[in-house]
């Protein structure tokens, strides 16, 4: 490139080139850079909230499994404790329990 | 540096960074004079040149080759100086064969602009050219741009920038004897 530009009158603030070289690597590279950085974060999160969501799942279930049975029912403590559920003690069981109007029976 | 080896540093995700600090090296002065010469305020310069070299670094994973980098580069300045001047004018598409009748306001309200006698006379022979002419006679004479080149950037026919050259030329020759008279 030859130098005539200069004889058209044109000039620049001091140390423009050296500026705007600059400006142009800052805006491009920069950006760049921050959108690696953005879909890094995007891509966590993403990661984060999939991990959670299957953790809450798991634990929500295992707490509906616990909450499924009354440890205090006496057949449950008796399959617990392993002993045998005779008919008679399921006639006492609904007698004791029609007694205390604990059973509800759909109409 | 070779162009091909920096096409390759500018292909290469890992390289692409460092590839592109050589090819703003390389081009970045050239470009913004050829900007320059276009839309004659430095300050709209300075911007449309920020906006060139974006889509570069956008775009220069798309660049097939089928021309020089450098003319690529060039073309992709000519464009963005086009879109600047049709929205200055608040138009839809420039007129590359008016004349530009705002020339000599937008150089005299430039702060970064200073010419003597020979450069007024210059400017006065460069207002009066259609914007085809003044790009053309631009390109050729200060950028030192070859017509083959002018031609892929402009889009403009290889004969048809010769003859627009030689005409301008000429014409540029007389004002300037005449006025030395």
């Amino acid at each position: 490139m030859n130098q005539h530009y200069k004889k058209l009158g044109f000039k620049t603030p001091k140390k423009y080139f050296q500026k705007s070289k600059d400006q142009i690597l800052a805006t491009n590279i920069n950006y760049r850079t921050k959108k690696i950085e953005y879909q890094s974060t995007f891509q966590l999160l993403i990661a984060a909230v999939f991990i959670t969501s299957i953790l809450y799942l798991n634990f929500s279930s295992l707490n509906t499994e616990s909450k499924s049975f009354n440890s205090k029912s006496p057949i449950i403590s008796s399959i617990l404790l392993n002993e045998e559920i005779s008919e008679e003690y399921i006639i006492d069981y609904l007698t004791d329990k029609i007694a205390e109007n604990d059973i509800h029976i759909p109409k | 540096m070779k162009e091909g080896t920096l096409l390759k540093l500018l292909k290469n995700s890992d390289t692409k960074n460092e590839g592109f600090r050589l090819l703003v090296d390389l081009y970045h002065e050239k470009t913004y004079w050829m900007i320059r010469k276009m839309i004659l305020s430095h300050d709209s310069t300075n911007d449309v040149l920020q906006e060139t070299y974006v889509r570069i670094f956008k775009g220069i994973d798309n660049f097939k080759e089928k021309s020089k980098l450098s003319t690529w580069i060039y073309r992709i300045a000519y464009n963005e100086s086009i879109r600047f001047l049709a929205s200055e004018s608040k138009i839809k598409k420039v007129e590359l064969d008016s004349n530009d009748d705002n020339y000599s306001r937008k150089l005299y309200a430039d702060g970064y602009f200073d010419a003597e006698n020979l450069s007024l006379k210059f400017h006065q022979i460069l207002s009066e050219l259609t914007l085809r002419q003044r790009n053309v006679f631009n390109m050729k004479y200060f950028d030192e741009l070859k017509f083959n080149e002018i031609s892929k950037i402009t889009g403009i026919n290889i004969n048809t920038i010769k003859s627009t050259y030689y005409l301008v030329e000429k014409k540029i020759k007389k004002e300037i004897n005449e006025s030395a008279l």
